[in-house]
């Protein structure tokens, strides 16, 4: 893992939500390489390299982009919904970090091709124990797409 | 066996002289008897087997034409020849005129016309009884045909008359009806219409009568009209057709129709009803449905935006706190400490609050999804998944059915049921939780029964309410939706929910799944099998 590789992708628009993630991220030694945007139109610049993010390229995706769904602009789950519909940026794992538990929020997401969906607890400790197992396992255990499956053919 | 002929003559001389007659012919089918008087005569004929009778009008016990007479009255269907003399011939026609077959003077016969004599009479006398039968049947015949005739005209009489009142009855119903009926001819005009027009729709039949119908249909309407009307005149009833009349006043009223076309007469029978108030019905039906699914929608988003936004800023409140004590806990005394336990402890309740409302409201909006689901299986899974908090719990689980249910929904069902009898039997040791079917005034009834520390009766109605506790939050946690959740499905499936109780006694909780809950058949094994 290289630490000028980016590898969290943070889309959170309450500060203090941003503010608990990311002490929680860092309780986990995880805080170093997390970019954090503040709405659905940031987060998509940043994944589809325009605007602020030209200079970016498909092929340093972030390992993990922890997504909310209530955003402004442009909502998670549209987001969710253009990333995986192209090619240069579907192989990206995203996690849905929301306080929704409506049954229509899981089908959507997982009709769109969401890889996991977790419910953040209102206990901080909770909270914090959630973030420490995905962030373990997206990380760590999962072995991330190579950076031909951002080439497609 | 030779034809019997009766002679009767008193002089002995005429009686030899015939016998001598009939010997002299010898193929004579005759034996002759001869008796002297009429009442010997009478009384022989009366005995039968006479084939003829040669009658003396003279006798000594009757004279003249009497004799023929009594004669002919003892056995009309006897040929009588008379005998007579010389000078009383006339009598002899007489008698021949009042039904005597002949008539032969004595001293003009001899053998073989006595015996053509008496073959004719017979004869004669056989094809007149013959004519006169074949009259009497004929006669008979045109009385029967009469009497026929007569029937029928009555018959004919009485259908006529049957079908005037037939008539009357149905023009009674064509006046009378509140229902638009007519006649309209396949050129688009009306021929009759009944007086419900007027009273429906304000204008005299002259009026209606004189323009086609199609005028008085709403404009929106006469194309559907006039597709309707061309399937009526190719022969199609209408079944039930709809378009909106105009009124006298302008207005419109809503017709529903039914229909039948007498194509040969170019002719279509309607009748019309007013359904105007029932699409009004309808319109505001289908406005409240509108209303409905608005609100709906409005507390479905209500519901999503009270899991979304109250959520988070409870999470703030628990995260900082948290982050306070453990950043800055070392400066904090213990009075400091212990706000932060509360605050800590408010927000936590108020999640749970949250969630627990959340899920009544999942619970309220979810549809029922029947499907036959073994109870004694669901209070299986339920009682193996509860968190008992390492107690030991005797479960006395009976024999449950099968039934009709939702399995997700009855699944809460049981487990708050079961959560709450756990939870009220802490203090027990040992604790006993009972679940059983039973019948209660012929319906079946589930029931979760407990040891626990129960509830007085007088507050059993505040049970089932959202958020009603019967217990201080020290001694027994919760907020109060379990119960309410429990009702709510028990009555999205038609049955119910009750308790009984007594305080320190325990509580016992009954409920049924309604009509369309099992039936008696499917409820029997649970009753039959006892325990093994």
């Amino acid at each position: 893992m290289s630490a000028s590789e980016l590898d969290i992708l943070l889309v959170e628009d309450n500060p203090a939500d941003a503010e608990l993630a990311l002490r929680a991220l860092r309780t986990h030694h995880l805080s170093n390489p997390v970019h954090l945007v503040r709405d659905g139109e940031e987060a998509l610049d940043f994944l589809f390299c325009r605007g602020a993010f030209t200079g970016r390229s498909f092929e340093r995706a972030p390992k993990l982009v922890l997504l909310d769904l209530k955003l402004p602009k442009v909502d998670g789950m549209e987001v969710l919904r253009q990333l995986k519909a192209d090619p240069r940026t579907r192989p990206i794992p995203v996690v849905i970090l929301t306080s929704s538990r409506e049954e229509r929020d899981l089908v959507e997401s997982y009709q769109l091709g969401v890889n996991s969906y977790i419910q953040k607890p209102v206990d901080f400790d909770q909270f914090r124990q959630v973030v420490k197992q995905l962030g373990l396992y997206w990380m760590v255990v999962n072995v991330p797409p190579p950076a031909n499956a951002f080439r497609p053919k | 066996m030779p034809l019997k002929v009766l002679l009767v003559e008193d002089n002995p001389g005429d009686v030899r002289l015939f016998r001598e007659m009939l010997a002299e012919v010898p193929t004579a089918p005759f034996s002759l008897e001869t008796v002297d008087r009429l009442s010997t005569a009478l009384t022989r004929l009366a005995a039968g087997d006479i084939s003829a009778v040669l009658l003396d009008l003279g006798l000594p016990d009757s004279q003249g034409f009497d004799t023929f007479y009594r004669t002919y009255e003892q056995a009309p269907s006897v040929p009588i020849l008379v005998l007579t003399g010389l000078d009383d011939e006339a009598l002899a026609v007489k008698a021949v005129r009042e039904g005597a077959q002949d008539y032969l003077v004595k001293g003009r016969v001899e053998g073989q016309l006595l015996v053509r004599a008496i073959r004719y009479a017979i004869e004669r006398k056989r094809i007149e009884d013959e004519m006169r039968q074949l009259n009497r049947a004929l006669e008979q015949r045109v009385r029967e045909r009469t009497a026929e005739l007569e029937r029928a005209n009555e018959f004919l009489r009485t259908v006529v008359a049957e079908r005037k009142r037939a008539e009357e009855e149905l023009s009674r119903f064509f006046t009378v009806s509140l229902d638009l009926f007519c006649i309209a001819g396949f050129d688009g005009y009306f021929k009759r219409l009944n007086p419900a027009w007027e009273r429906t729709l304000g204008f005299t039949p002259v009026e209606l009568l004189a323009r086609p119908y199609l005028e008085f249909v709403h404009p929106d309407d006469r194309e559907s009209t006039l597709a309707e009307a061309r399937k009526i005149s190719a022969g199609a009833d209408t079944i039930s057709f709809e378009n909106r009349y105009r009124c006298k006043d302008g207005s419109y009223r809503w017709l529903l129709w039914k229909s039948t076309p007498v194509a040969g007469q170019h002719l279509v029978y309607a009748a019309a009803r007013d359904i105007t108030e029932r699409k009004k019905q309808e319109a505001s039906v289908q406005e409240i449905n509108a209303q409905l699914e608005a609100a709906n929608k409005e507390l479905e988003a209500f519901t999503y935006s009270v899991s979304h936004d109250l959520r988070a800023p409870l999470r703030h409140i628990d995260g900082f706190a948290r982050i306070l004590r453990e950043d800055y806990g070392p400066q904090l005394d213990a009075t400091a400490q212990h706000y932060l336990d509360r605050v800590q402890q408010g927000a936590g309740q108020m999640g749970q609050l949250i969630e627990d409302l959340l899920a009544f409201s999942r619970a309220a909006r979810q549809e029922v999804r029947r499907q036959s689901v073994s109870l004694q299986r669901l209070v299986e899974d339920v009682q193996q998944a509860l968190d008992t908090g390492g107690r030991s719990i005797d479960w006395r689980i009976g024999r449950l059915p099968s039934a009709p249910c939702d399995p997700v929904l009855m699944k809460q069902v049981f487990l708050n049921l079961l959560a709450n009898a756990v939870k009220f039997t802490r203090p027990r040791q040992p604790a006993v939780i009972e679940v059983g079917a039973e019948q209660q005034n012929g319906e079946q009834v589930v029931f979760v029964r407990d040891n626990g520390v129960g509830f007085p009766m007088k507050y059993a109605d505040k049970l089932f309410g959202v958020f009603q506790r019967l217990h201080r939050q020290e001694d027994f946690e919760g907020t109060g939706v379990g119960l309410a959740i429990v009702q709510r499905i028990l009555h999205k499936h038609g049955g119910r929910v009750w308790a009984e109780a007594e305080l320190d006694q325990g509580a016992t909780f009954y409920f049924t799944l309604g009509a369309t809950g099992p039936t008696v058949e499917e409820w029997r094994p649970s009753e039959v099998e006892a325990a093994p």
